[in-house]
């Protein structure tokens, strides 16, 4: 037990503190400054955020009579966070199963899966908002005349194929290096073992990757739930698609209303740490239990 | 016990992998490999193709759908590094800030991780809901209060105005992602090398690191994309090829008119930005592979 | 023990830190572009047109040299930087070029010194355009270029332009013969459909706001009557259903390809319809006229390229002078030949050489007499938006255009009242 006493500080906080004082520095100032920010509204010349206003901002993007935007773009957001999130997964977890058998080449066929993910999201978005034109080539190859970005349900799909595309590769990624850390030994056990194919998928592959698999789906729902720049440049919001970022953008810095904009931000903020909050939970227990034995 | 531990438990029992008689794959099995594999390509690499398609042809032509270009030109890369635009500035300045941001993250990350994944110390839910709290915050909202903050120590336009953003952006995720990678390894190969007389630095260096490699790269991959493909901080901090990465760069791109949009040099910046990002996950690769051979368990 | 070790590591890793945040605390060299004190903001020129003015301005003042700061190309990102940096009351940059619809917002918060003692010669200037720089009644941006559109039109197969909107219904006709698509201009949802709506309101005989500005009177019989010229449009099938997605260029691309009889647009699309290539099927084929109106010729809106000096400026002196030097007939003149721009300069238009040269250059030249501007707000961009939001759904058909009106006119209400 003085091994427990000695533990406790000072391994474990230098360990931390790096990063933690950048997080501090660099994020949590700003998010601390939005917050008090989202207690003011601005002066009548519009130059400064320094009228108190209480909860005012909140008041009014809750209830005021903007409040139905606000109240859609909610519902624009999750619906863009469930659908877009359970379609990377499926079709990551698929790639990842797909890459992992050896084959002739298989280096290639990994690095082009990452295409789609390193191009930078303004020239995908360009691509994609040009591909998707009336009279381009997502047209021309299937042969229909689809406005899809001039009618809701077109531009909903083309964010979530444009997003899709990108980030699951991502998600593949991930998957992939933690079902290549399962070392074959496990695998020839159990196939000695007499275990089916299926059967050591679901027991073996997805139990080990799931830590991974759940890290990449938390952090793509925190950053669907944030989704900015593809309703930006693809639809510009229009047709439905208009996100709770977007939204909380054009409050803020397109008309200047930086108290109504942090308002949003924060709300956007309580939203999305109240869907992580379960991810979390399930993570930080695994990882408490999965430190094992532990003397200095 | 978790069946990883299991399996590197050395067993008394003699494990007979007998030499099986070489079963032929059916003909089906290429087959379905071979779709599979056609499937992937095109899913990830048609648009990628399109742009590269796009990025040869002639202005005049851009907007052919024909999936082969008739006219097959470099002008648009000549444009793109010409001193129009001077894209080798953006890159190079691409080069140092994603560089610099994914040495120190990952440096950074990798200590907590450790810390996460291996020590047990009170308290570890709220410094885990803490670090995950930072990615819930909307980018734009942090956007003004860093810019008048930066403008102030007079850092914009100066890269470390992009590298600490950056870094910050990418630690929650690198330390989830490599806590996770670390929580996953055998802790008796680190308690074996401990009673053989290593510090718990070395037996983390010279035992865990290794069998972690894939995490570990996967995640530098990770954070370099992320802050290659960064924009919003960058477009506010920066404010001339001094410092603007390619991200911004590419955003200032005009056509011949207001109303154009020079589609020709963005495609053709797509590609240049692409290319050497798969060249270096390709390089990478060899690593994810190697370093699980070198790891200790062959017990 | 095991401490010490950890020290040591977090020692090594501040040791990095510091090392790396040593080499970045500085930034690279830039293409040698000739620095100098005054910063221009701005969009950027490919053409190295504008670089050539600021040339001639070194030249002749060496001890106040201007360098070029190229902004993002979309105008929305171009606003938001600048809105950044005058937050800041960042000095960063001297002169910028803004549209003239920000004007307002950024006189009114004090971030622009005013021009007056300049000496711009502004009744030289159409007053449309001219007045899209004024707030309160000083002038804090000058124009550069004056933007107008106008009717293209297919001479092989409409002989004579119309000039009403009847008219033009009448000849959609033939477009269907064709099998083409009639009339188009821009409905996408952005600044653009803004522009299209408030060209049609006043076309229409309507208008967004009353002259002082005071009145919100856009929900008027004579709005509706422009309003659902374009709404009958989707609705009847003279307007293209594809053209719900049109910006400037998508439009530009249809006309090219055959695909339209009518276009309204920008004078850009005028030398790459007619330059002869694999992407365009009707050079010289076509013609161009002022737009249409409900009863006679349209009401066109105009704004412009401005120039104006930060107030956080440390050289507005020179700046100030700077802006007088670009503004000039002759830059204006040198704008016209190199990069097409229109001008504000009303003896420009008189001058027959150019108008020979640049036919569009007459047609903008009458729709500038009697043009009119976006409406004015301190919050334009909030007052774009309801536009835009409640014109798009109803070209879409989701609204009845009295109800997108009625919807405009409370939201300009509420917006306006922040005034």
């Amino acid at each position: 037990m003085a091994t427990a006493r000695r533990i406790r500080g000072t391994p474990s906080f230098w360990l931390l503190l790096p990063g933690l004082a950048l997080l501090a520095a660099v994020i949590g100032y700003p998010i601390v400054r939005a917050i008090w920010l989202s207690l003011f509204t601005e002066n009548s010349r519009g130059t400064s955020t320094d009228v108190f206003a209480g909860f005012d901002n909140y008041r009014r993007a809750l209830f005021g009579t903007a409040a139905h935007d606000f109240w859609n773009s909610v519902g624009v957001t999750a619906f863009f966070a469930v659908t877009t999130v359970i379609t990377e997964v499926v079709i990551g977890v698929l790639l990842a199963f797909m890459m992992h058998r050896a084959f002739r080449g298989r280096a290639l066929v990994r690095a082009s899966i990452l295409v789609p993910w390193a191009i930078p999201t303004a020239v995908s978005a360009v691509l994609w908002q040009w591909m998707f034109q009336p009279d381009g080539v997502v047209n021309a190859i299937i042969g229909r005349q689809v406005l899809w970005t001039g009618s809701d349900w077109p531009s909903r799909f083309a964010i979530i194929i444009a997003d899709t595309w990108k980030t699951a590769p991502f998600i593949s990624l991930l998957v992939l290096a933690a079902m290549q850390s399962i070392p074959d030994e496990v695998y020839e056990a159990a196939r000695v073992d007499g275990a089916s194919i299926w059967q050591r998928v679901w027991q073996i592959t997805l139990p080990l990757v799931k830590p991974a698999l759940a890290v990449a789906v938390l952090f793509r729902v925190l950053d669907a739930l944030r989704m900015y720049d593809l309703p930006a440049i693809l639809t510009r919001g229009a047709n439905g698609t208009t996100t709770v970022s977007l939204f909380a953008y054009q409050q803020a810095i397109d008309q200047g209303k930086f108290g109504y904009g942090s308002a949003l931000s924060t709300l956007t903020f309580i939203l999305v740490f109240l869907v992580g909050f379960g991810f979390v939970r399930i993570l930080g227990a695994r990882l408490a239990e999965a430190a094992g034995p532990v003397a200095p | 016990m978790t069946i990883l531990q299991q399996a590197t438990t050395p067993t008394t029992r003699a494990v007979v992998t007998p030499r099986r008689r070489r079963r032929r794959t059916p003909v089906w099995r290429h087959l379905l490999l071979a779709v599979q594999i056609a499937v992937i390509l095109v899913y990830c690499l048609f648009p990628f193709y399109w742009m590269v398609v796009s990025s040869l042809r002639p202005a005049n032509d851009i907007f052919n759908n024909s999936l082969v270009p008739s006219h097959v030109t470099l002008v648009n890369f000549e444009v793109l590094f010409g001193s129009q635009n001077n894209f080798a500035y953006a890159l190079r300045n691409s080069v140092i800030i994603a560089g610099l941001a994914t040495l120190i993250a990952l440096a950074v990350a990798t200590l907590a991780a450790y810390a996460l994944a291996r020590l047990r110390f009170r308290r570890k839910q709220l410094v885990l809901g803490l670090v995950v709290a930072c990615s819930m915050f909307p980018g734009i909202a942090l956007l003004t209060p860093l810019f008048q903050l930066f403008t102030q120590l007079g850092w914009i336009n100066q890269y470390q105005a992009m590298v600490l953003p950056d870094i910050s952006f990418a630690l929650p995720l690198g330390i989830y992602t490599l806590s996770a990678f670390f929580s996953d390894l055998p802790w008796e190969l680190e308690e074996a090398a401990k009673v053989d007389g290593a510090t718990r630095a070395q037996a983390f260096r010279k035992v865990m690191l290794p069998l972690a490699a894939p995490g570990v790269f996967t995640t530098a991959v990770i954070i370099f994309v992320a802050a290659w493909n960064e924009f919003l901080i960058a477009s506010a901090m920066s404010i001339d090829l001094a410092s603007e990465p390619v991200t911004v760069a590419i955003a200032k791109f005009a056509g011949a008119s207001e109303f154009q949009q020079p589609y020709g040099t963005q495609m053709a910046a797509g590609v240049i930005v692409t290319v050497p990002l798969i060249a270096v996950v390709l390089a990478m690769q060899r690593r994810i592979i190697t370093g699980l051979t070198a790891g200790g368990l062959k017990s | 023990m095991a401490v010490k070790g950890h020290r040591r590591a977090a020692a090594a890793v501040a040791a990095l830190a510091l090392t790396a945040a040593a080499l970045a605390a500085c930034s690279g060299s830039t293409p040698d572009k000739g620095g100098g004190e005054l910063a221009i903001a701005g969009y950027k020129d490919p053409s190295g047109n504008i670089q050539q003015i600021l040339d001639a301005w070194n030249k002749a003042h060496p001890k106040a040299k201007a360098h070029y700061v190229d902004l993002p190309a979309a105008s929305d990102q171009q606003h938001q930087l600048l809105s950044q940096n005058f937050l800041a009351k960042s000095s960063t940059y001297d002169v910028i070029i803004a549209d003239d619809t920000w004007t307002d917002e950024f006189a009114s918060k004090g971030w622009l010194t005013p021009l007056d003692s300049a000496g711009i010669p502004e009744d030289q200037m159409f007053p449309s355009v001219v007045n899209g720089g004024k707030y309160n009644g000083k002038l804090y941006t000058v124009p550069f270029t004056a933007s107008a559109e106008f009717l293209y039109y297919r001479k092989d197969l409409v002989p004579h332009p119309p000039t009403t909107w009847s008219q033009l219904i009448a000849d959609c006709k033939i477009a269907k013969a064709n099998h083409m698509g009639c009339y188009a201009g821009q409905f996408a949802k952005y600044e653009g459909l803004t522009v299209n709506f408030n060209s049609a309101v006043a076309s229409a005989g309507g208008r967004m706001m009353s002259p002082d500005g005071s009145k919100v009177e856009v929900n008027s019989p004579q709005a509706l009557r422009g309003l659902k010229f374009l709404t009958n449009g989707f609705r009847q099938g003279y307007i293209p259903k594809a053209a719900i997605t049109y910006q400037e260029q998508q439009g530009q691309q249809a006309f090219q390809q055959g695909k339209l009889m009518f276009l309204m647009n920008y004078s850009f699309v005028y030398q790459l319809a007619n330059t002869p290539g694999p992407d365009t099927k009707v050079a010289g084929k076509f013609g161009i006229a002022p737009i249409p109106g409900l009863s006679g010729p349209g009401v066109v809106t105009t704004g412009g390229h401005m120039m104006g000096v930060s107030s956080y400026s440390k050289h507005r002196a020179d700046a100030q002078a700077f802006v007088k030097f670009f503004t000039s007939e002759a830059n204006a003149r040198q704008l016209l030949t190199k990069l097409g721009y229109a001008p504000a300069w009303k003896t420009l238009y008189a001058d027959t050489s150019l108008t020979k040269r640049y036919p569009y250059l007459s047609v903008i030249g009458q729709e500038l007499q009697h043009a009119v501007v976006r409406p004015r707000s301190k919050n334009y961009v909030a007052l774009s938006l309801v536009i835009q939001n409640n014109v798009y759904a109803a070209l879409q058909g989701q609204k009845s255009p009295q109800g997108a009106l009625s919807k405009i006119s409370a939201q300009l209400k509420t917006t306006n009242a922040g005034k």
